[in-house]
Formats: structure tokens, C-alpha cells, sequence
């Protein structure tokens, strides 16, 4: 018996050592867990905390946080060429406080799931600015561009679990920023609502864009535009319709953005160009219905198309052209109606066609 | 449901722990045997429900069969005819989810016919729990098996630690310790033991197995950019990488029993440290090599029979267990030179053992082993033997000529530091350095979890070791990589 309560001692007690164990563990979690609440680097809980230097770079993340709960009452949507606009220019333009919602690639879906995570604010939207891609328009309905994080677009409390002890929310977006803060206190930080205001690392002008430009391959038998009709159909009965309906005091300003006249030679030459502006043609004719909603044929301005030294690729352009994009859709430019837009339509269409690279 | 995820660790696992001895506890020993299969029910239907349905009907089946073999004064004739019945809807069952499609894809592939793919999905575990349960029905046959109620039964077939990828189990050690009394109270001691178990196996998996794999998966996705240097490390990644991920899931799976006073057989004992292919046999997935050798290398004669047929059982026995591996070339190519290795062990067996008497010439048997091991552990990866020879053909200077290599890639793909700045980036390729000395001190020179446990004392520093583990793996839950056993 002695040598065996001997023994037990040598080994410690197992319940110290379970105490021990579990203690370390809940105490840290715990930590970590009010440590990622408190500074809310993907704002899930809170709007952003003034002059902390958030790290904002990841749409897919901190879009639904953004959209919840800080305050606007003007949201922008669209692909990646939506991104890059300071919210300073719609309040001097539009007089609209405006968040950004943009996701790279953007299909409808992942237009309607943005503003259903807007319409989960208090805010009351006067102004809903969309870019728009036609082609990604005949898309299946639930089609999106890239998987979300499901736990920071639900509702469930519970799953953000994935939320409170993710590394790479903790050492990214909370470790990293929050070391900034203590050694570089009171540094001015930009508005975290401003972010994507420009892509680093971009290099402009045509030379570029020539070298970057695949052409693809020419087809032989282009897409008949009528095959896209239905699923266009689809898209806006599930996605765009409800959007515009459930938010009768909002202006929403729907837009084709400038896209180069290389991407248009390209779609002539991959024979598709009659499917993408039949598609544009289907979708301004619902667009032109509603009294809220105003259309801006922003790719037929020439002199921006054209001139591909703002431009990195055939579709992306820079800071300078984004700005003429809403000083375009304020002035109503290029502005739609319903006697206008087939001739807007065709002026692209015959001038990608006789385009020569 | 997994091991390392949230749901399993915040929810399930407590409230199992809490529900099972809590029913104990009232004297509901059976309810509790309920809630047990229950929560296994849950943890298996939690991957994909419909597979519940196939677990479900393979437990009655195997179930009524076992029932009749029991019967008394049954026919020795038909019950020998019932028996094989058992085996082969057993082996069909396995056999149509995870080789129908396969055997089509091959037969195309060889006739240039065009039989169309079934889209068979594989239900997780399969192999594990159609094993378990063909082993039952022998036994049952040969009169080895107890009086067991449905409940015993089915529980010792859906045990969620060992259900999807083991240990594989037999009615003998389960069922016993599930009717065992003395095993239904709360146990701190073996409650903590589990723990260091279930804590040192999580490690081995996420901290240890999944860098590796990101190192393999890139090698493998840029396979015609590999240098020689890069097919050996990438061979000797695997290893690493299956070693840690199967073992640490088999640790996890003993801890998740001692938890609950169940005692699990050793799955792994060391591997890395064989000298010969033999000893290599002896501590890798020993309880899928105890089944071969009870109910398939044993029943062809085993080694009584001659040499050349114990030669022949052998080679047999490594043929099917490639088979059973997955459907696909390299991992029939994986058994025959497993069981080729092992052949030539046994022809030496006698010059063997002098030259491992000798500490260099022990030295240089493991190195060889090890090497062995890497290279048909390679083409366990690759799947399709083709590939398996394309990324070794790299190691041909006329193939690999002009190759620049990914060893300067692989730092960063095994650990992402892109948050941490410019200063962690820097220290990316020593840590790396470093990274594979540790894991293969661990592998070579460190005594084993159980060893571990065998001895653990329970100190405050331990305590705090483990919970650094503990938080290190759990910080690292988001997007870590699926278990490479499932499949089998």
C-alpha cells in the first residue's frame, strides 16, 4: 500500500493537473475571445473602433460587418472595378455617406447577399450605386463568385466560434494592428471605410495592357443572344427585382462601367458580343421600368475607352477614371432612357466591331 | 464530424463525456450504452446523413447473420454456406462503393469501351467498419464470439473514436469492457490520460502532418518543375506527413476511449524507428496487419506450408491490403512493394540480424528502410502508379534537366508568415531547417504518446505544455486539411 500511494504522489495528482490544464486553456480563450469582440477587426459586432489601424483587404470577411453596422445611407456594389473609389467623392458628388460592398467578379447573388447584409442595418438608403457586368448576368440565381464565410454572414452565434479563434484573424487583423497601435500611437489611420481606395502594385498604360491582352480564341459559332434570356430572367426575378422593390426611397444608379474597347474587341472576337449587349439590352428595359432607378451607359464613352493608358488590363482601370465614372453617372452623361439606350447599345457594338487592335 | 473541429471539441465531446457517465451515475448503464451509440450515430451522420442509412443497414445485416451462426444446432453445412454469404455481401458492399467505378474507369481505360461512371459516393470509414464486421461474422462462424446483446453490438461497430479511420477493433477487447461495470464511473486518471493522448495526437496532426502536407500537395501540383532533390524531400515529406496524420488520429481516437475508461489497441508503435521492412510491418497500422494476418494470411496457411508459399501468402496478403488501401494502381503498386519488402526480409532474415548487431550496420538497415518506406509511400500518394513513375522519373537527370526546383518554395507554402511581416518572412527557410530536424527527432529518437503516457507524470508544467498545445492546435482549426485516412 506504501509503495503504491508513494507512486501516486511521484506521478501528481490527476485532477491538479486537469485543473491546471483546463484553466490555462479557458483563461486564454477567453482572452482571445474578448480581445477579437472588443476590436472587431471584421466589425461584427460594432463599427469600427476610432483610430485603430484596422487591416481592410479582405471583401469576403469584412463586407457583411461593414454592411451591418457602420452607418451610411448610400451603398456601392460591383466587381472588382467598384472598389477603388474614396467614400469622400460620393458625399462631395451625391451628398450620400457611402459604404463600400464590392466582391471581386461579382455575380448577381453576390449583389442580392450585399444587401441583405446592408438591409440587416438601421440605415435608411437614399442611394444604391451598382456596377454593372452584364455578362455575369445570365449566371445561375445562387451562383457566387467565391464561397463566404458562412459564419460571418449568418445569424447563428454560436458558429462564431470560427470567428473568435481564428489565427489568422488574431495575428493579422488583431496582433499585428494592435502592435501598430502601441508602438505608433495617435499616427493617423485612413477611414477603414475608405479602404480599397487604391490597388497597390498596379502598373497602368497601354504598352502594359497590350502586353497583359489575351485575345482567346475566335469562334466560329457565336452564342445565339436568345439562349441568354431565361437566365437572365432568373437573375433578376431572384436577385435585382426584390432588391429594387424593398427599397422604394432609395435611387439606385446602375451602371455599365468603362470598360476598355479591348474587352469589347474581345468579346466580338470570342463571339459573344451580340449575348453580353443583348443581355445589357433585356436587363436596362426591366432597369427602365422603375421610377427609382436611373441607367448610365458610362462604356460608351469613347475617349475613356480608348485610351488605354489608364487602364492595368482590358477591364480594370485606375483612381482617375473611377472618379470620372461618378462624375459621369452625376452629370447623367450618358444617362438612359427608354428612347436612347438601343442607340447607345449599337454605337458599342458597331464600334467594337470595327475596332482594330 | 472531425476530431479537430469545433463542433466536435465545444459540443460533442463534452456532452458525450457529461451524458455518459451522468446516465452511469443514475444507474442507467444501458441508457447510457444508448446515448453512447446515439452520439456515434450523430458523429458519423454529421459528415453526410444518407451514409447513417449504410452504416445502419451493414450493422442489422452483419447483426442477423451473427444471429444465426449463433443458433444451436445449426448445420455445420449451412452455416458454412451462411458464413460466406456474410463475407462476400461484406466484401460486394465494400467492393461496389469504392471499386465499381474504378474497375470501369480501368476497363475503358484498357478495352476503349464506354461504360458509364456510377458517381458512387464513398461513404467515410467503410473500409474500417465492413473489416470489423467481416472479422465478426468469421468469428462468429468459428464459435468465437459471446452472447451479445444488438445494443453491445452496434455500439462496438459505431464507437465514434475508431469508427472512421480506427484502430480496428475486435468484439473481444470492445464488448467486454462496454458490459464491464467497473468501467462506467468517471475516472480522473484515465480522464487525463486521454487527454494527454487526445492532446499530443492533435498535435502530431495539425502542427506536424498538415505542414507537411502542404509541402507534398505543392510538390505534387508541380510535379514537372521537380528537381531530383525535390522527388527525395517530397518522399520523405509523405512519410512524415502520414506518419504523423495517421498516428496523431489514431492517438486522438485512444485518448477519445481512456476518456470514457475504453481501452483502444495500439495502432502505431513507432514506425519510424524500424530497422528492417519487417520491423516496419510490426509497428505500422498493426491492427490492420493483425487482421490480415488472422483472417487472411493464417487461413492460406501462413508460414506452415513451405517457403515459396509462405512467400506467395505474403505477397497476397500485401496485394489485398493495397487493395483495401483505395481504389487505384498506386496503391496496389504500394502493397506489392510493401509485401515485396517484407519478402526479401524474411529470405534474409539471418544476414539481417548479423548486420543489425553491429551499431553501423544497424544504421545503415534503417536508412535503407526508411528510403524503402518514402519510396513506395510515394506512390500511396500518387494514387495512379503512372504518376507515381512520372514523379519519380525526376530523378532522372534527362527528364528533370533545366528544372529549377521548389526547395526554395517550400518554406513559405508549409508556413504562412505573409501576416507577420517582413522580419518572420526572413526566418521562413531556417525555421523550416528546423522544423523537419524536430519532426524527424520525434519520429526517430522520441518515445511514442503511449510511451509518453506510460510514464506522464502530472505536473503543473505539463499541464501547461499541453494547454499551449491544446491552443496552438485549436488557434489553427480554420481551414486545416481533411484527414488523409478517411478515404480508406
Amino acid at each position: 500500500m506504501k509503495s503504491l500511494s508513494e507512486k501516486q504522489k511521484k506521478k501528481g495528482s490527476a485532477s491538479k493537473f486537469l485543473a491546471i490544464l483546463f484553466a490555462c486553456i479557458g483563461a486564454v480563450l477567453l482572452l482571445l475571445m474578448v480581445l477579437v469582440i472588443v476590436i472587431d477587426p471584421f466589425f461584427q459586432y460594432h463599427a469600427p473602433l476610432s483610430g485603430f489601424p484596422y487591416v481592410i483587404d479582405d471583401q469576403l470577411s469584412q463586407n457583411p460587418g461593414l454592411a451591418r453596422n457602420t452607418t451610411y445611407n448610400a451603398v456601392s456594389l460591383g466587381s472588382s472595378v467598384t472598389t477603388d473609389y474614396h467614400i469622400t467623392w460620393f458625399r462631395d458628388l451625391f451628398g450620400v455617406e457611402a459604404v463600400k460592398l464590392p466582391y471581386n467578379g461579382a455575380y448577381p447573388k453576390d449583389l442580392a447577399n450585399a444587401m441583405e447584409q446592408a438591409d440587416r442595418s438601421k440605415n435608411q438608403l437614399k442611394a444604391v450605386f451598382i456596377g454593372v457586368d452584364a455578362a455575369a448576368y445570365s449566371a445561375d440565381v445562387a451562383e457566387i463568385k467565391y464561397p463566404l464565410p458562412k459564419y460571418l454572414y449568418d445569424r447563428n452565434p454560436f458558429n462564431d466560434v470560427n470567428y473568435w479563434f481564428n489565427k489568422d484573424v488574431l495575428t493579422k487583423y488583431v496582433v499585428k494592428p494592435l502592435a501598430k497601435a502601441l508602438l505608433h500611437p495617435g499616427e493617423s489611420q485612413e477611414d477603414p471605410l475608405d479602404y480599397y481606395s487604391n490597388y497597390p502594385n498596379l502598373i497602368y498604360g497601354e504598352e502594359h495592357v497590350r502586353s497583359v491582352f489575351q485575345l482567346g480564341e475566335k469562334s466560329e459559332a457565336p452564342i445565339p443572344p436568345e439562349s441568354i434570356r431565361e437566365p437572365l430572367e432568373k437573375n433578376w426575378e431572384a436577385n435585382i427585382r426584390p432588391m429594387l422593390e424593398s427599397h422604394p426611397d432609395a435611387t439606385f444608379y446602375f451602371y455599365f462601367p468603362p470598360r476598355s474597347i479591348l474587352y469589347w474587341y474581345q468579346l466580338s472576337w470570342q463571339g459573344t458580343l451580340d449575348a453580353v449587349l443583348y443581355e445589357e439590352e433585356l436587363l436596362v428595359e426591366h432597369l427602365l421600368a422603375y421610377d427609382n432607378v436611373e441607367v448610365h451607359f458610362l462604356q460608351n464613352d469613347i475617349e475613356t475607352i480608348t485610351d488605354l493608358s489608364h487602364y492595368t488590363d482590358e477591364t480594370h482601370f485606375d483612381q482617375s477614371i473611377s472618379y470620372k465614372v461618378l462624375c459621369m453617372i452625376k452629370d447623367g452623361t450618358y444617362r438612359a432612357t427608354s428612347e436612347n439606350y438601343k442607340t447607345y447599345i449599337q454605337e458599342l457594338k458597331e464600334l467594337a466591331e470595327a475596332y482594330e487592335p | 464530424m472531425l476530431f479537430n473541429s469545433y463542433v466536435f471539441l465545444l459540443l460533442f465531446l463534452p456532452l458525450t463525456i457529461i451524458g455518459y457517465f451522468g446516465l452511469n451515475h443514475f444507474q442507467k448503464p444501458q441508457l447510457a450504452k444508448g446515448f453512447l451509440l446515439g452520439m456515434s450515430l450523430w458523429f458519423y451522420g454529421y459528415f453526410r446523413p444518407s451514409y447513417l442509412l449504410i452504416l445502419i443497414v451493414s450493422i442489422l445485416g452483419n447483426y442477423a447473420l451473427y444471429r444465426f451462426l449463433k443458433f444451436p444446432n445449426r448445420k455445420q453445412s449451412l452455416r458454412k454456406t451462411v458464413m460466406i454469404f456474410g463475407v462476400l455481401l461484406n466484401v460486394g458492399t465494400l467492393g461496389y462503393f469504392k471499386y465499381l467505378d474504378f474497375l470501369f474507369k480501368e476497363l475503358n481505360l484498357i478495352l476503349h469501351t464506354d461504360i458509364p461512371l456510377l458517381g458512387i459516393l464513398l461513404p467515410l470509414g467503410i473500409s474500417f467498419f465492413t473489416f470489423q464486421q467481416l472479422g465478426f461474422v468469421i468469428d462468429s462462424y468459428r464459435g468465437e464470439t459471446g452472447n451479445y446483446s444488438f445494443l453491445d453490438y452496434a455500439l462496438f461497430v459505431s464507437f465514434f473514436p475508431q469508427l472512421v479511420a480506427g484502430p480496428i477493433v475486435t468484439h473481444g477487447e470492445m464488448i467486454p469492457q462496454f458490459q464491464d461495470p467497473s468501467k462506467k464511473r468517471f475516472q480522473t486518471d484515465n480522464f487525463a490520460k486521454g487527454c494527454v493522448y487526445f492532446i499530443l495526437g492533435m498535435s502530431k496532426k495539425l502542427l506536424l502532418a498538415d505542414a507537411f502536407g502542404r509541402a507534398v500537395d505543392y510538390a505534387w501540383m508541380t510535379i514537372d518543375y521537380l528537381a531530383p532533390a525535390d522527388v527525395l524531400i517530397a518522399s520523405l515529406s509523405f512519410y512524415l506527413q502520414i506518419y504523423f496524420d495517421f498516428s496523431g488520429y489514431s492517438d486522438m481516437a485512444i485518448g477519445l476511449g481512456k476518456m470514457l475508461n475504453l481501452d483502444l489497441p495500439v495502432n502505431f508503435d513507432s514506425p519510424f524507428k524500424a530497422i528492417t521492412i519487417a520491423d516496419y510491418w510490426k509497428r505500422w497500422h498493426v491492427t490492420l496487419t493483425r487482421f490480415f494476418t488472422k483472417y487472411v494470411y493464417i487461413p492460406l496457411g501462413g508460414n506452415r506450408r513451405g517457403v515459396a508459399r509462405t512467400y506467395l501468402n505474403t505477397f497476397l496478403v500485401f496485394l489485398i491490403s493495397g487493395i483495401w488501401h483505395g481504389a487505384g494502381t498506386g496503391y496496389i503498386l504500394w502493397g506489392i512493394s510493401g509485401g515485396i519488402g517484407l519478402i526479401v526480409c524474411k529470405a534474409l532474415a539471418s544476414l539481417l540480424e548479423k548486420i543489425r548487431k553491429n551499431k553501423l550496420g544497424a544504421a545503415f538497415l534503417w536508412f535503407l528502410t526508411a528510403a524503402y518506406v518514402s519510396i513506395f509511400f510515394s506512390f500511396f500518394r500518387a494514387e495512379d502508379a503512372g504518376l507515381g513513375l512520372q514523379f519519380f522519373a525526376r530523378l532522372l537527370p534527362s527528364v528533370s534537366a533545366g528544372a529549377h526546383g521548389i526547395l526554395s518554395d517550400i518554406p513559405k507554402v508549409m508556413f504562412d508568415f505573409s501576416g507577420l511581416g517582413y522580419t518572420m518572412q526572413r526566418v521562413q527557410a531556417p525555421l523550416c531547417v528546423l522544423f523537419y530536424a524536430m519532426a524527424l527527432l520525434i519520429a526517430i529518437r522520441m518515445p511514442n504518446v503511449r510511451e509518453i503516457v506510460f510514464h506522464f507524470r502530472y505536473t503543473a508544467l505539463q499541464a501547461i505544455g499541453l494547454a499551449i498545445l491544446f491552443l496552438l492546435c485549436f488557434l489553427s482549426l480554420s481551414g486545416v486539411a481533411t484527414y488523409i485516412y478517411f478515404n480508406f
